[in-house]
């Protein structure tokens, strides 16, 4: 069990003659929160996309507890809950009509799904909402229905796009004391975002710009290899440098 | 909002990002060029409501020299395009259920040898009442031919005449709905079954949920499937409703086997089916998705044979008409409601029905598989 949870080797995502994503590499060790920071456009999307093997790779490959994402697609998929970003559960459908579904995509037997579902609404706080159509609660209780809906198959990692934008400060907060408590208890949680205040929680971080990883470390291993105090300036050194 | 308080610059600046948005789109604007065209070169061109060159068979079991001068006018004629000469009085029928031939002259035996001695002969003329405006057309001409034969043929006999006697076979009180609601059954199914399949991939692929289902281990085929069945299930459900209201409002008979309708429309709906599916595919937005099927329903309705003849298209039009699967499947519907045509007579029509069917699926599921990834 040495294997890492994810692993991206060479990672490149070509649409014609534009490059969206070049040969990025990284691996995250399990059970920690892993920050993946970059503009919007950089690629942190399609990199996600390709881990979770909805967009084939132009080249390069991806391992999810070492197993390929292009050779087991369904073994992968099993092991992995995905968040992508907006919300993108179906709003015509109640709460708990969504988790309904997904325990069904899962294939989870009914006592086991029923079960899931009490503990997942239950863990993310949605419960008391599950009986609203889901286009009515407002953005933080939508992001914990889908964390909910992406739990229900007690996946080891997760992979969550941009979980926060558009969301209201407290909301946002109590995501966060989840994604946390969810590290705590095991799972590798991997989160793109493009605030610092937000990257500065993460065990790791990655940073991409342009379809370029620039770096990827612990916060110390960037603020140290920038020779500077704050986590930004350690960005904004990074940028300068690429950009010369 | 005041509507009275006007400002000019606010209308310039309105009008300015519509026409952006209008221009950057270059799907809608290939629709936008290409939808006023095609409708002009239909109505314009395509379409022809007078009625002639009605495909014909006959029968002449008379051989001789007058019976061949008969066939001969009847050829000449602009109204009857003779398709065939049968060997049988029973082709005749069989080729009138079968659709290749709306009207079938039967010239008796001893035609020549009667009119010679100066008798009046009947000609019995069988036509396919489906379609009101085409037997119209047949029992006027047949008449006028009638007439001036008989004169023409006087100097085989005085007072000889010849008299073409119609009886339609199909559909004999020319009703009109007998003709248009068959027809409606595909044009309700494809509509349907099509525009809601297109719309609801599109919808989700929008929003995003499409990718948020292609993360669980649902195989690809289990969501074509998972999606196709029960927009399939509404389509037959439309199907019988359209049936039942055909039969016990409108008292159209079915002619022919219910089962064998229902099997061939299933087949239709995989057509449908695949159309819609196919259509998600090149739509990147909702509203397009309606447009393309807008684009496409509108050959569907005036090309396929629904209120105009096929044949008596232009080539360009009639090519467009064969390469449409509502075409075959309204001969299959009109075959089996009207003429009450079998698997034998429409064996045609029925296997294009199923190779499109099947075909249209493979396609589109093809299509959708390899774009899903990209």
């Amino acid at each position: 069990m040495n294997e890492p949870a994810i692993e991206a080797r060479g990672l490149t995502k070509r649409y014609g003659a534009r490059t969206a994503v070049n040969g990025v590499s990284f691996s995250v060790e399990r059970g920690c929160v892993f920050g993946f920071l970059g503009p919007n456009g950089s690629g942190k999307s399609t990199t996600v996309k390709m881990l979770c093997g909805l967009v084939t790779p132009s080249a390069g490959s991806a391992r999810i507890d070492g197993i390929s994402v292009a050779r087991a697609p369904k073994a992968v998929r099993r092991r992995i809950g995905y968040m992508a970003q907006g919300f993108t559960l179906y709003g015509d459908l109640t709460g708990e009509e969504n988790l309904e579904f997904y325990a069904r995509a899962y294939g989870l037997p009914r006592a086991r799904a029923r079960l899931r579902m009490t503990e997942a609404a239950a863990w993310t706080g949605v419960a008391p909402h599950l009986g609203m159509r889901a286009e009515r609660l407002s953005g933080g209780w939508q992001r914990r229905l889908a964390l909910a809906a992406a739990l229900l198959h007690d996946p080891p990692v997760l992979f969550l796009d941009e979980p926060t934008s558009g969301i209201d400060p407290v909301a946002r907060h109590e995501l966060w004391e989840l994604l946390l408590r969810l590290a705590a208890s095991g799972k590798t949680v991997f989160v793109t975002t493009h605030s610092m205040d937000e990257a500065e929680r993460c065990a790791r971080l990655a940073y991409i710009l342009d379809g370029e990883l620039l770096a990827c470390g612990s916060i110390d291993d960037l603020r140290h290899g920038a020779g500077v105090e704050r986590l930004e300036d350690a960005i904004v050194a990074l940028v300068r440098r690429a950009a010369s | 909002m005041n509507l009275a308080a006007f400002d000019a610059t606010g209308l310039a600046a309105v009008m300015y990002k519509e026409v952006r948005h209008i221009l950057r789109e270059p799907t809608t604007l290939a629709l936008i060029i290409a939808m006023p065209l095609m409708q002009l070169l239909i109505y314009g061109y395509a379409i022809n409501l007078h009625v002639d060159h009605i495909a014909s068979v006959y029968y002449n079991e008379d051989r001789g020299r007058a019976a061949g001068l008969l066939v001969k006018v009847l050829g000449a004629s602009q109204t009857f395009h003779l398709v065939q000469s049968v060997a049988s009085r029973e082709e005749l029928t069989r080729a009138l259920v079968a659709g290749r031939a709306h009207v079938a002259f039967d010239i008796p035996a001893h035609f020549s040898t009667k009119l010679a001695r100066g008798k009046t002969v009947a000609v019995p003329m069988l036509v396919d009442g489906s379609d009101a405006s085409v037997a119209q057309a047949a029992y006027g001409a047949a008449t006028r031919i009638g007439d001036a034969f008989s004169q023409w043929s006087d100097p085989l006999g005085e007072s000889a005449a010849v008299e073409i006697r119609p009886r339609t076979l199909f559909n004999p009180s020319l009703r009109t709905p007998n003709f248009l609601i068959p027809g409606l059954i595909g044009l309700v199914m494809q509509n349907i079954t099509m525009v809601l399949t297109a719309l609801s991939i599109v919808n989700e692929r929008e929003r995003g949920t499409l990718d948020q289902m292609r993360v669980t281990p649902i195989g690809p085929a289990a969501v074509i499937l998972g999606k196709l069945i029960p927009y399939g299930a509404v389509g037959f459900f439309d199907l019988l409703l359209v049936l039942v209201a055909m039969r016990f409002v409108f008292n159209v008979p079915i002619a022919g086997s219910i089962w064998l309708l229902l099997l061939l429309s299933a087949a239709f709906l995989l057509t449908c089916l695949g159309l819609g599916l196919l259509i998600s595919t090149v739509a990147r937005s909702q509203l397009q998705a309606i447009l393309i099927a807008v684009f496409f329903l509108l050959p569907s309705f005036l090309l396929s044979g629904m209120f105009f003849e096929v044949d008596l298209m232009p080539a360009p039009a009639r090519i467009i008409s064969y390469a449409l699967p509502m075409t075959y499947f309204l001969e299959v519907l009109r075959g089996i409601v009207i003429r009450g045509a079998t698997l034998a007579e429409l064996w045609v029509p029925a296997a294009v029905t199923v190779a499109f069917g099947l075909g249209m699926l493979a396609l589109a599921s093809f299509r959708f598989a390899a774009r899903s990834s990209q």
